[in-house]
């Protein structure tokens, strides 16, 4: 699903550089639930963002769903995010103009599909998060863990193979953060492939595979985590 | 993404800040609103005035004098019946119709109004004053009546002013001993031959009551439009020679009047339509900032919606469909606008300068307004668009 190698990331150019990726080899298969771990700075959402085409790294080669991102225009990682990465931020980021029925609807409107059949699908999907009884309701009417389940209605709204979550549920208290957490690993079971950054011990538990990341690079090379498990 | 989603957000948006929203489409409105009623009321006006002369394009009026227009009409005398028929010999001449005009009292019920006595052939007065002559009420004098006259709107009113009466048609009034009935209401003032508060009358009733023989004025119809001008100078020449004078006789034609009114609204027309589009640039301006602030705003919204897949068109797209919906609204309610002022302002322009002016309302002008606000929209709308399209992802999303 996902071959990165040597990602670098280097902010700052000029006087001042920080390493925010060091040369970091990076592989998921397809179906997989990875779990990466860190202590904040140590580049983990850098690197989940350079994974799922919202920053371009500064070298290395990614491929995703084997579609090699490194020279693609703007236009066309536009296209990949909308089509094969759902995005699960910590502070949900839904727009909030617009009900939770409409935002789960936007990344199907901007794939220019079919209204009907679009909220048909989005309501289906808030159905499927338990958030029926909410979907005229606007982001700002809603809890922390209502809005997340709402983001994660959203992510899945273009059917995409790869669901990507920055501590998702890192605004969340333990409870709901549990739920949001249950989700993630049923859409995993139906053949999802899962990457979170978490600092949640129970998504370490619900994991595949759990990588610790330190200074842009993760702490032991993955190849030997991945023997671990 | 369809163009419906795109209004369809452009709208939550515009919805959620109405009051901004308003102001800004309240200054396309304004300008739109003005383009529109100017347009409407210049073109109605030119509409009216051609009516009025209608018939009247080929007549060239012949005075005894020099006329400096508005001002003075320094005369040299009168013409003669004789003076008419030399007239009628110039080539390109069909026909003549010799006019007396002398001031006179008009008495009622033991009260005196001053009027203007305008005799002519009766059936000259068709003929010759063609559209200008626009029955309210009544009809024309009778060939071959003596007793009769025909009077305008504004001459009754002013009449009544001086006779403190309800003058109506089958009133008659008492010109040095001799009475006239009002048989026919004018619509109009003949203002193509410069004074109101005139009485038309059949011009043997006219030499029995002012006792004199005096042509004031001829008309003279021609059969060549063309040549106009040059007709015009025979005419002033043969007169001239005939009075034994130099460039006195003053004849013009309503052609060229006509030409001057269109000049003269064409020019105030651009000189207030520039002032409008001033007002739209301003209103663009307007738009230009409200976006511009719109999208510093919503800069963190940007960077979700790239995040989630829009691409930068999909993003310059949303901000031009909200630009060019906030125009299109103002452009709306401009048109509108722009219609109710025309009609007021037409019941007042009926009401003082040109009695019954119906309003031209051309679907060009309506849908002129429309596109004028969009297009300025549009432009407008371009630089924000392009600025928030251009923004990346990552960057917007870490604005808070």
């Amino acid at each position: 699903m996902i071959q990165a190698t040597s990602i670098t990331k280097v902010y700052g150019i000029g006087t001042i550089e920080i390493r925010a990726l060091n040369g970091i080899d990076f592989n998921v298969k397809q179906g997989e639930f990875v779990a990466i771990q860190g202590p904040s700075g140590c580049g983990k959402s850098t690197l989940l963002n350079v994974l799922s085409c919202i920053d371009k790294p500064t070298s290395g080669t990614i491929s995703i769903d084997s579609i090699d991102i490194a020279h693609l225009s703007d236009k066309a990682l536009a296209k990949i995010r909308r089509d094969k990465i759902g995005f699960i931020f910590q502070s949900y980021n839904l727009i909030p103009t617009l009900n939770a029925l409409e935002n789960v609807m936007l990344p199907m409107m901007f794939a220019g599909k079919d209204n009907n059949k679009t909220s048909e699908r989005a309501a289906t999907l808030l159905e499927m998060v338990e958030m029926q009884e909410r979907m005229k309701h606007k982001p700002s009417e809603l809890s922390g863990g209502e809005q997340q389940r709402v983001a994660i209605a959203r992510a899945l709204s273009n059917d995409p193979l790869l669901i990507v979550g920055d501590e998702p549920t890192g605004n969340l208290d333990s409870k709901t953060g549990a739920a949001v957490m249950k989700i993630l690993t049923e859409l995993n079971r139906e053949g999802r492939t899962v990457v979170v950054v978490t600092h949640d011990p129970a998504v370490a538990g619900t994991a595949h595979r759990v990588l610790q990341m330190k200074d842009g690079q993760f702490i032991n090379n993955q190849s030997e985590q991945e023997e671990q498990t | 993404m369809r163009i419906l989603n795109k209004i369809r957000l452009a709208y939550r948006n515009l919805k959620e800040h109405k009051l901004r929203s308003f102001l800004t489409l309240l200054s396309i409105a304004v300008g739109i609103a003005a383009i529109v009623s100017l347009i409407i009321i210049g073109q109605s006006m030119v509409q009216a005035v051609g009516e009025r002369f209608e018939g009247t394009v080929d007549i060239i009026r012949v005075l005894p004098g020099h006329v400096i227009p508005g001002r003075d009409f320094v005369s040299y005398g009168s013409f003669t019946e004789e003076d008419g028929e030399a007239v009628k010999e110039i080539a390109g001449v069909a026909d003549v119709s010799s006019w007396m005009i002398e001031i006179a009292e008009a008495g009622y019920e033991g009260r005196f109004a001053p009027v203007e006595l305008m005799g002519g052939d009766p059936a000259d007065i068709g003929r010759f004053l063609g559209g200008a002559v626009q029955l309210k009420e009544g009809r024309l004098i009778r060939e071959g009546a003596t007793r009769e006259a025909i009077v305008s709107a504004s001459t009754l009113k002013h009449l009544n002013r001086w006779l403190e009466a309800e003058l109506k048609v089958g009133d008659t009034l008492t010109i040095n001993g001799v009475d006239l009935t009002i048989v026919g209401i004018m619509a109009y003032d003949l203002a193509a031959l410069d004074v109101s508060h005139r009485v038309l009358l059949p011009k043997e009733t006219a030499r029995e009551i002012t006792q004199s023989d005096n042509v004031m004025l001829m008309l003279v119809r021609i059969d060549d439009l063309a040549r106009v001008d040059e007709i015009e100078d025979q005419i002033e020449e043969l007169l001239d020679e005939r009075h034994g004078v130099t460039g006195l006789t003053t004849a013009t034609s309503v052609e060229g009047l006509l030409g001057r009114v269109e000049t003269v609204f064409l020019i105030i027309q651009a000189f207030v339509i520039g002032i409008a589009f001033i007002a739209l640039i301003v209103g663009g301006i307007g738009i230009v900032n409200i976006m511009l602030i719109s999208v510093i705003e919503r800069t963190r919204e940007i960077g979700i919606m790239k995040a989630i897949g829009a691409t930068s068109e999909d993003v310059l797209y949303l901000f031009l469909v909200e630009a060019a919906t906030i125009s299109l609204i103002g452009g709306l309610l401009g048109v509108l606008a722009g219609v109710a002022i025309s009609a007021v302002v037409s019941t007042f322009i009926s009401g003082f300068i040109i009695a019954d002016m119906p309003l031209i309302i051309g679907p060009d002008v309506l849908v002129g307004g429309l596109i004028i606000a969009l297009v300025t929209g549009i432009i407008s709308g371009l630089y924000p668009a392009r600025r928030a399209a251009k923004m990346r992802p990552i960057e917007a999303l870490r604005h808070e």
